[in-house]
């Protein structure tokens, strides 16, 4: 049985530290670019203590419903973002990822691609999902390219649902299937 | 009646310690095929702090029945493993357990083996139990081997009640009578 699930060859698959991701998050979240490619709601300043008391409900516990992981870099261990698989219908084995690299070091250099390439064997080999599907905002092109690298086909488009620097923008519905991932790998 | 329940050769069984071992607990749970060998729950990382909260809410399901040991080496006092008894059922004198040996440099040494008949004096000598269970999956053939080892007989296969790599897998259950366990020290030996 292989075992190789967290290494890749870029990057490493962490426990998702909530004092550190409060911390982190807080930093990543004054860059506007890296807000407004990562989420909906309108983008805020963050505050690292009030993170950390909403973080610290979530359970320990690890069935499937949702997993973290940091992001850290293979040979030193920085710590450079984070990424998220979350349940979407457990009878139909179908989640969603998401993905963000903080460090501006960091972007378009493969690091998220090897990040998600990690997380996708993740999903498809220990939670054993079916398939697996993401949103990525059209402003986005660099993240559009890593998710078409890891193997993602785009499925729809939510047309102009963004309203965001005084222009509209689609939302991009992506999947990719089990037999996709495992050629594409 | 001088008997060391904690004490072994080269191992003793401590409380846990969130300071001291939280780290460490932490650094085990990155390492997949540990996790895997250890359960069949999907295997996932644990930072530090979700290790000390995962302690407490372990700690806070078991009430008074929390018997939860660290595995330390007598000469360094090292963390290598855990091990806990996670379900006692008092009425019947039964109880499950679970047990790991998180740093690789220390499997297939012994202080594994030494750690499980420790284990097994606490649940018969100081718990007074009739018998313990034990679980394991039919990919981990350390694990059966090293229960048979130990007296267990396997008394229980669900077919292919685990997906793991591509197919199924089938979930074992082994038992040890109190009374087996007896007959096997006055065999054997200390």
């Amino acid at each position: 049985m292989n075992h190789q699930l967290l290494t890749g060859r870029l990057t490493r698959l962490v426990a998702f530290d909530p004092e550190r991701a409060a911390e982190l998050s807080a930093k990543w979240n004054r860059d506007t670019e890296f807000s407004r490619n990562y989420d909906y709601p309108p983008v805020r300043p963050r505050n690292a203590k009030r993170m950390l008391a909403r973080l610290t409900e979530q359970s320990a516990h690890s069935q499937l419903g949702a997993v973290q992981f940091h992001i850290a870099t293979r040979d030193e261990g920085q710590v450079i973002g984070e990424c998220e698989l979350e349940m979407n219908q457990a009878a139909h084995r179908d989640a969603f990822v998401a993905i963000g690299i903080g460090e501006p070091a960091y972007w378009g250099r493969g690091f998220g691609t090897d990040a998600l390439g990690l997380l996708l064997g993740f999903g498809f080999r220990e939670w054993n999902l079916h398939r697996i599907s993401l949103a990525v905002f059209a402003y986005n092109p660099r993240a559009l390219r890593s998710y078409i690298k890891c193997g993602f086909r785009v499925e729809g488009h939510v047309r102009r649902l963004l309203a965001r620097g005084g222009e509209r923008h689609d939302s991009i519905l992506m999947g990719i299937l089990k037999d996709e991932w495992q050629k594409a790998d | 009646m001088i008997l060391q329940l904690f004490e072994g050769n080269k191992i003793r069984f401590a409380a846990f310690d969130a300071d001291k071992d939280a780290e460490v607990f932490s650094r085990w749970t990155h390492d997949p095929e540990y996790m895997r060998m250890l359960s069949p729950d999907p295997a996932r990382p644990l930072a530090p702090f979700h290790i000390k909260k995962r302690f407490e809410e372990w700690e806070k399901e078991a009430g008074r029945d929390f018997y939860f040991f660290v595995i330390r080496t007598r000469e360094e006092d090292r963390a290598i493993g855990y091990a806990r008894f996670h379900w006692i059922e008092w009425n019947h004198g039964n109880t499950h357990f679970e047990m790991g040996i998180g740093e690789p440099d220390y499997r297939r040494k012994g202080y594994g083996s030494e750690a499980l008949e420790m284990l097994m004096r606490y649940a018969f000598e100081e718990l007074n139990l009739y018998r313990v269970t034990g679980h394991t999956m039919e990919y981990n053939t350390a694990a059966q081997q090293f229960l048979t080892g130990h007296g267990f007989e396997l008394e229980v296969r669900r077919r292919e009640a685990i997906y793991r790599e591509g197919r199924y897998w089938d979930g074992l259950s082994y038992g040890l009578l109190a009374q087996d366990w007896q007959a096997r020290q006055s065999a054997v030996g200390e």
